[in-house]
């Protein structure tokens, strides 16, 4: 084992340039597909933080009676989608403002309570998509004894469909950058085959197989994936602290929103295709060399 | 030819060539040559720098293929050998090049340890296979050096170390005293010598016929690619 890492070094450090060009780009192609994926990740965090704050409400007209309330409840929830209808009175509401606006003392002064009462609809986890939202937010408003239907944060369905392109988008660059990073491994293992070509006679010529003299090759072609992976990723790790620690000063202290790193899973997987990457381009490169 | 046949007759021969022919272009480098050598035999061909003795090796151990004529080794037909079983038939073999073939990187060690390595045996016994045989051929002060570092003889030398060190069954060296003083040459045909004695069997090219004086064997003459009687 040690052997043949010795003996990988060795070839290595033969080919110095070829082979740095080669990690310095599969390192590359690794830090940009894992920064989008880290930014989709944390930006899909954001949105499913915010979604699970859905909830239609539902104003109700002033001095409605108590039958008529129970009724549009009971309409509310024979609606597909609904898993919560809060009532919150006029006085209730009034509550919840003076608490949110503590200091402000002209609240006190108010002689009349002019907040609507209204339903909190909360949303079964199904129905978390926009179009089902819309549709339901429609249907109560058409309810009878309804005033107004509240739903808003428009702005969040864009940024959502932002980030399902830029999804799209990175899902895109990635192989792009799979792809190049191959490409430059077939080059380099071709260039490093072609240099060894007369040792590689030899090797034949005193009764070596194929296996053993592809080994070398593979190794070399799943070293840089490693090496360029490794790197890639504890590049994108000390970038992503440095943001992080000047976000965090001023965001996160606030409670807002916090960043959080790759997954343990998702780094392994970037890293095991860097690695494939390393085999794919020996492979090809490989094969078609001994072909001859 | 019957194959059923040609085992029967070469039931001691370990080296069979019927009717070989070999064209470069037009050009033919060897003209319908046959000649049987029996197993353990010490066999030279001898002739003139380019009578085709290096075309006729190359052909033995199948580094390039006859134009027409067969040739079996150890019963194994030539023109049948799978690719496949090509690295198996050549460890039968052992070769010293007319040009060493040395690797450049590889260490003197490596370079003859690597017969060894490519037919899978064990890192302790090519430790000490490798090192006994250095220190037969007086090179074990050299073995971490590289090849460029060595003078012409030494690298010959290696090129003999490397092709014993497997024993193998049959050994072809090309001028394996080409390079050598007259005291180094005869180290080298004293080896050679001594695993013809163990059962190898020994073919030899050169074109010094000086050589054979001290160790006799059987002489097969060659000049422009045809056996002279
Ligand atoms: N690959 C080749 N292409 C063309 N001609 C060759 C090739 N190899 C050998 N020859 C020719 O075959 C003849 C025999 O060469 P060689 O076998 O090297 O002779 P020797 O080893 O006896 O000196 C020479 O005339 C040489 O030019
Ligand atoms: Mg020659």
């Amino acid at each position: 084992m040690f052997y043949y890492l010795n003996q990988t070094l060795r070839d290595f450090k033969n080919n110095k340039f070829l082979n740095t060009v080669t990690v310095v780009t599969i390192c590359f192609s690794v830090l940009i597909i894992s920064s989008l994926l880290l930014f989709v990740e944390n930006a899909n965090n954001i949105i499913t933080s915010f979604k699970d704050e859905i909830r239609i409400i539902t104003y109700l007209d002033k001095g409605i009676s108590e039958t008529k309330k129970d009724d549009v409840r009971r309409k509310i929830e024979k609606l597909g989608g609904v898993s919560d209808v809060v009532y919150i009175s006029s006085n209730k509401a009034l509550e919840i403002l003076k608490t949110q606006m503590k200091n402000q003392t002209y609240l006190d002064d108010l002689k009349e309570n002019l907040l609507p009462a209204s339903f909190e609809i909360y949303l079964t986890k199904k129905s978390h998509n926009w179009e089902g939202i819309k549709k339901l937010a429609l249907k109560i408003e058409k309810l009878s004894a309804v005033d107004e239907v509240e739903y808003g944060k428009s702005w969040l369905e864009k940024f959502s469909s932002l980030i399902s392109l830029f999804r799209f988008v990175s899902i895109g660059m990635g192989s792009v950058f799979f792809m190049v990073s191959i490409f430059i491994i077939i080059n380099t293992i071709r260039l490093s085959l072609y240099s060894r070509r007369k040792e590689i006679e030899i090797m034949r010529l005193v009764g070596a197989e194929d296996w053993f003299i592809k080994r070398p090759f593979y190794y070399e072609g799943v070293f840089q994936g490693t090496i360029g992976g490794i790197i890639g990723l504890m590049l994108l790790f000390i970038m992503f602290l440095t943001f992080n620690s000047n976000f965090e000063a001023d965001f996160s202290s606030q409670g807002f929103i916090q960043i959080n790193f790759l997954s343990l899973e998702v780094l392994l997987e970037i890293l095991f295709c860097s690695v494939f990457a390393g085999w794919l381009g020996c492979y090809i490169s490989v094969r078609q060399f001994l072909k001859k | 030819m019957d194959d059923k046949l040609v085992e029967d007759i070469s039931k001691d021969s370990i080296v069979r060539v019927f009717h070989l022919y070999k064209r470069f272009g037009g050009k033919c480098a060897l003209y319908d040559l046959s000649f049987d050598i029996k197993r353990n035999e010490f066999v030279y061909f001898i002739g003139p720098s380019g009578a085709g003795k290096s075309t006729l090796f190359e052909l033995l151990y199948k580094k390039i293929d006859a134009s027409e004529g067969q040739i079996l080794v150890d019963g194994i037909n030539y023109s049948r050998l799978s690719k496949k079983k090509v690295p198996f038939l050549r460890r039968k073999i052992g070769v010293v090049f007319q040009d060493f073939k040395l690797i450049p990187t590889k260490t003197v060690f490596e370079n003859v340890a690597l017969v060894l390595e490519v037919s899978g045996k064990k890192k302790s016994y090519i430790q000490k296979k490798v090192r006994s045989v250095l220190r037969i051929i007086g090179l074990e002060s050299k073995k971490d050096s590289y090849p460029v570092g060595l003078s012409g003889g030494e690298q010959q030398r290696v090129a003999v170390a490397r092709a014993v060190v497997g024993e193998p069954q049959i050994i072809f060296a090309d001028e394996p005293t080409g390079s050598l003083d007259s005291e180094s040459a005869e180290t080298i045909m004293d080896l050679l010598k001594s695993f013809h004695i163990k059962g190898a069997t020994v073919i030899v090219a050169t074109h010094d016929s000086g050589l054979i004086e001290k160790t006799g064997g059987r002489i097969i003459n060659l000049k422009d690619g045809r056996i002279i009687m």
